[in-house]
């Protein structure tokens, strides 16, 4: 009886100590145990890994930390150079500054206007507009010109909002997309053919050979890197119904309910919008430009359309009315509801590593292979970092040369052929539709203003900041995490290859859309109207989220007559 | 003077005993309850406006709660919340009270594996609410599918996919995880009933049933009635899991109304322009809560079984 005893009480108390040590436990990994090394001074920088790594962190921390061996950054203190303690975790930090105890912060989902307004994070014009040599010491950087100077324009307007001052710098950029293994278009003839004539069988639509000359592409020019990829969406279902039997067309991780059918919605709507038109989500004045926008349905469930400007006044309703807009939707409740479409993992759940895992080897492994993933640009980052293709080369004999996987340039007419997209190329500037990408993550560099008391350490952390700015930094961080900065700089040919080259080169030769802008619209509103995930743009009055009511088996002439009384 | 140095130092340890003992509750219950809910309380009679830049704030008035009330009536989405709401609720009265009350009578009868069975049903309670979902969530959404696929070799959805039976999945998952806490309380309170009374009813001729419906019921109708009483508050906060399930992204067709108000604070990322009509729904869903609450405690003592 007593022995009874004795174990239940031991075996409470295991149970009592795993129950109170969880925490510890959860938390453990989450420190940095480097020892402090008192003979250097201190900076803690945080960054948020998701998409982009730490490695570009750990990196710029070793440059800084070796450039700055012998620098004394708290004068009489008897300490030469600085010891950086990085935190590199996901969590959302950047909203509780007060209680942080880093003092440079690299964060995704900032809310910089309500981060300025809250004087949570430090002024740093002084530093952005200086050249740069003269912030960081001509001995450790050559560069005369300013981190302002490397600022997009939509940029320079939001970051100085207050009082014409700087208190962030963007951070690193990525923009929703289909990724599409090139390799498997090439195998498999997935071009479209230059002017197919009268087309009897769907075959006919699609080169015969490598010799073939193909369509024009989607941006309406012959003899560009797009050419014989779906120059419209009816070429784009055309290719999805040829390919169907032996290829499925999309994978995409069904796990935060929909995320991924977001990044569906935002790639096609910019793409039908045009940068110009999609900027107006941001300034909400077309200064006389007229939007195509649907005016109601008629009886077949077609959309009448007429031609609106957008002015402060009727931004509401006229934003929310975009044809763009409900072609997106019909896009995406094409892919959410044809069931032959979509990859096994689309609806089971799992997760998104997992199916970028399955989409890199469904060459190799798998009953077909998979056409089309619809994610972030980052997407290769978080894939290598998990060692997905250093294990699939390892796999598969011949892995490299039947892959290659680069982000897919999507229609920008909705309708028709290849020969009417020619039509529209023909009347932009250097006969060319280009392509529009978006600055997804709202990602910002910024000081914490929690220490501005303390000038030693201040100044450490300005040089800090100004450093991940220079030429060599943001080289460096391009090479290192595939993903650009949203910042308007050169990278020499030849230091990017793969992957981290392709996504490069698209977002360089795109029309880029920023989106903020300092009017106060704006900032009042702009989760109605902002393409972040999980913002208001694509919601309706009644309805969350068009992948839950596409799903639920809402049309989208529903769900888009829903979103256009969401402001009315 | 001896005594009363005695007597002083007697106080003060006394009184370190009290402040430790109350103190974290104290300073706890006014930051997380009074000092919120009572910003939350300002924040719905004020205005935020970013104007040339600046962050201005102004005196609303009734303009954000007057809002929320219509928005509350017009909305069909929150059609959704009120049935989850009161659906969820129900479920949580069903399990917390005729399942909870039977198990927790049957450990407190100390019966075959009573232990076992209180320590396997309270075992939800102990494990952090996020990662017990996770796990079921994935349990179902891969492993079910991967077992079904082993065995019949056909491919089925996972369950958040799975549109019909979503639903019904997050309304089990509630339902067990209510079961263990309130058991602990039950199985506490009927260790208080004196064993005298117990014993009176068996010499009675009570049989089993009798003595639960006639002595241990209202011996315990007290905490039972606290228990649903306060439970109704879940009605216009709970969010009941469904975040855990489906981040922000959940079918219309699960919202709670404690599920809408946090994702949209959670959507308004600190920006305090967005909060004042967050807070004054709040305070509007408050103002049904209330009555509501006062209602059925009234009713609950007035018609409620005495221990006499």
């Amino acid at each position: 009886m007593r022995q009874k005893k004795t174990l239940t009480k031991l075996i409470a108390l295991c149970i009592a100590i795993i129950t109170t040590c969880s925490a510890f436990l959860v938390s453990a990994g989450c420190t940095n145990d480097s020892p402090i090394d008192t003979s250097k001074s201190q900076l803690k920088v945080y960054s948020f890994t998701g998409g982009v790594g730490r490695a570009f962190l750990d990196d710029a921390i070793t440059r800084f930390q070796n450039d700055y061996a012998n620098y004394e950054f708290e004068p009489g203190s008897g300490k030469k150079g600085v010891q950086i303690i990085p935190s590199a975790v996901k969590s959302t930090e950047i909203n509780t500054l007060a209680s942080s105890g880093n003092h440079v912060l690299f964060a995704e989902a900032a809310n910089y206007d309500a981060l300025v307004s809250g004087e949570d994070v430090l002024e740093v014009t002084d530093i952005v507009t200086k050249p740069l040599n003269q912030v960081l010491g001509s001995d450790v950087c050559s560069e005369t010109a300013t981190i302002e100077s490397k600022l997009y324009p939509e940029s320079k307007d939001y970051l100085t909002f207050k009082d014409g001052k700087y208190f962030g710098l963007p951070h690193y950029t990525y923009y929703s997309t289909l990724i599409y293994n090139k390799k498997l278009f090439d195998d498999n003839k997935l071009y479209f053919i230059n002017n197919p004539g009268e087309v009897t069988q769907p075959e006919e639509y699609f080169i015969f050979s490598s010799t073939d000359v193909k369509s024009c592409g989607p941006d309406g020019k012959m003899g560009t890197s797009d050419d014989g990829l779906p120059a419209t969406w009816d070429e784009f279902w055309i290719l999805c119904d040829y390919m169907k039997e032996t290829i499925t067309p999309f994978t995409f991780t069904n796990t935060n309910s929909g995320e991924s059918i977001e990044y569906l919605l935002n790639a096609v709507y910019l793409n039908l919008a045009g940068k110009d038109q999609a900027r107006l989500n941001y300034t909400y004045d077309s200064k006389g430009e007229k939007i195509t926008i649907i005016e109601s349905f008629d009886t077949q469930g077609n959309p009448v359309t007429k031609e609106e400007v957008v002015t402060n006044e009727n931004y509401g309703v006229v934003l929310n009315s975009q044809l763009a807009k409900y072609q997106a939707i019909e896009v995406a409740n094409k892919v959410i509801n044809a069931t032959d479409y979509r990859s096994t993992d689309s609806k089971t759940g799992l997760n998104m590593l997992r199916v970028q895992q399955n989409f890199i080897e469904s060459r190799h492994y798998g009953s077909k292979p998979t056409a089309f993933l619809i994610e972030g640009s980052y997407w290769y980052n978080e894939a290598a970092d998990a060692n997905y293709f250093d294990d699939a080369k390892n796999a598969y004999n011949g892995f490299e040369s039947m892959n290659e996987f680069l982000p897919m340039p999507l229609p920008r007419v909705y309708s028709g052929t290849a020969e009417d997209v020619k039509q529209v190329a023909s009347t932009k500037k250097d006969g060319i539709i280009k392509h529009v990408v978006n600055d997804q993550p709202d990602a910002y560099g910024v000081i914490n203003a929690k220490f501005a008391g303390d000038t030693n350490l201040i100044n450490l952390a300005k040089m800090f900041f100004a450093y991940c700015y220079t030429q060599e930094s943001l080289e460096q961080f391009t090479i290192l995490s595939r993903c650009p900065k949203n910042m308007n700089y050169e990278i020499p040919e030849g230091k990017l290859t793969g992957y981290a080259k392709a996504n490069w080169e698209y977002y360089k030769s795109a029309d880029l859309v920023n989106p903020y802008s300092s009017s106060d619209i704006y900032m009042n509103k702009k989760r109605q109207f902002s393409l972040h995930l999980s913002n208001s743009f694509w919601r309706g009055k009644t309805y969350t989220s068009v992948y839950a009511s596409m799903r639920d088996g809402r049309t989208p002439q529903s769900y888009f007559e829903d979103v256009m009384i969401k402001m009315a | 003077m001896q005594k009363q140095r005695t007597m002083k130092k007697e106080y003060v340890q006394k009184l370190i005993f009290y402040v430790s003992i109350i103190g974290l509750p104290l300073i706890q219950f006014m930051i997380f309850y009074l000092f919120v809910n009572f910003n939350s309380l300002l924040l719905s009679f004020k205005n935020y406006e970013m104007i040339g830049g600046e962050l201005t704030q102004s005196f609303a008035g009734f303009t954000h709660l007057l809002d929320a009330y219509k928005l509350l009536f017009t909305e069909p989405l929150f059609a959704y919340c009120l049935k989850n709401s009161v659906v969820f609720y129900l479920l949580n009265v069903i399990s917390g009270t005729v399942f909870s009350l039977s198990f927790s009578y049957y450990i407190y009868k100390k019966r075959n594996y009573s232990n076992f069975f209180k320590a396997m049903l309270y075992l939800p309670a102990i494990v952090s609410g996020m990662v017990l979902s996770v796990v079921f969530k994935y349990f179902f959404n891969l492993g079910i599918p991967a077992i079904v696929k082993m065995v019949t070799g056909t491919n089925i959805l996972g369950w958040t996919d799975n549109f019909i039976v979503e639903y019904y999945m997050v309304v089990i998952y509630n339902f067990i995880i209510s079961l263990g806490s309130n058991m602990l309380i039950y199985t506490g309170t009927m260790a208080s009933i004196s064993e005298s009374s117990i014993e009176a009813a068996q010499l009675d001729g009570a049989n089993k049933y009798q003595e639960f419906w006639y002595i241990v019921i209202p011996s315990i109708f007290r905490t039972l009635s606290l228990f649903l009483v306060t439970n109704l508050l879940t009605i216009f906060n709970g969010q009941h899991n469904i975040f855990n399930f489906f981040g922000q992204k959940a079918s219309e067709k699960l919202y709670t109304f404690g599920y809408y108000l946090y994702i949209q604070v959670l959507g308004a990322n600190g920006n305090l322009v967005e909060f004042p009509p967050i807070a004054a729904l709040g305070l509007a869903l408050t103002s049904f809560a209330i009555p509501i609450m006062f209602t059925v405690r009234w009713l609950f003592n007035k018609y409620g079984p005495s221990e006499e």
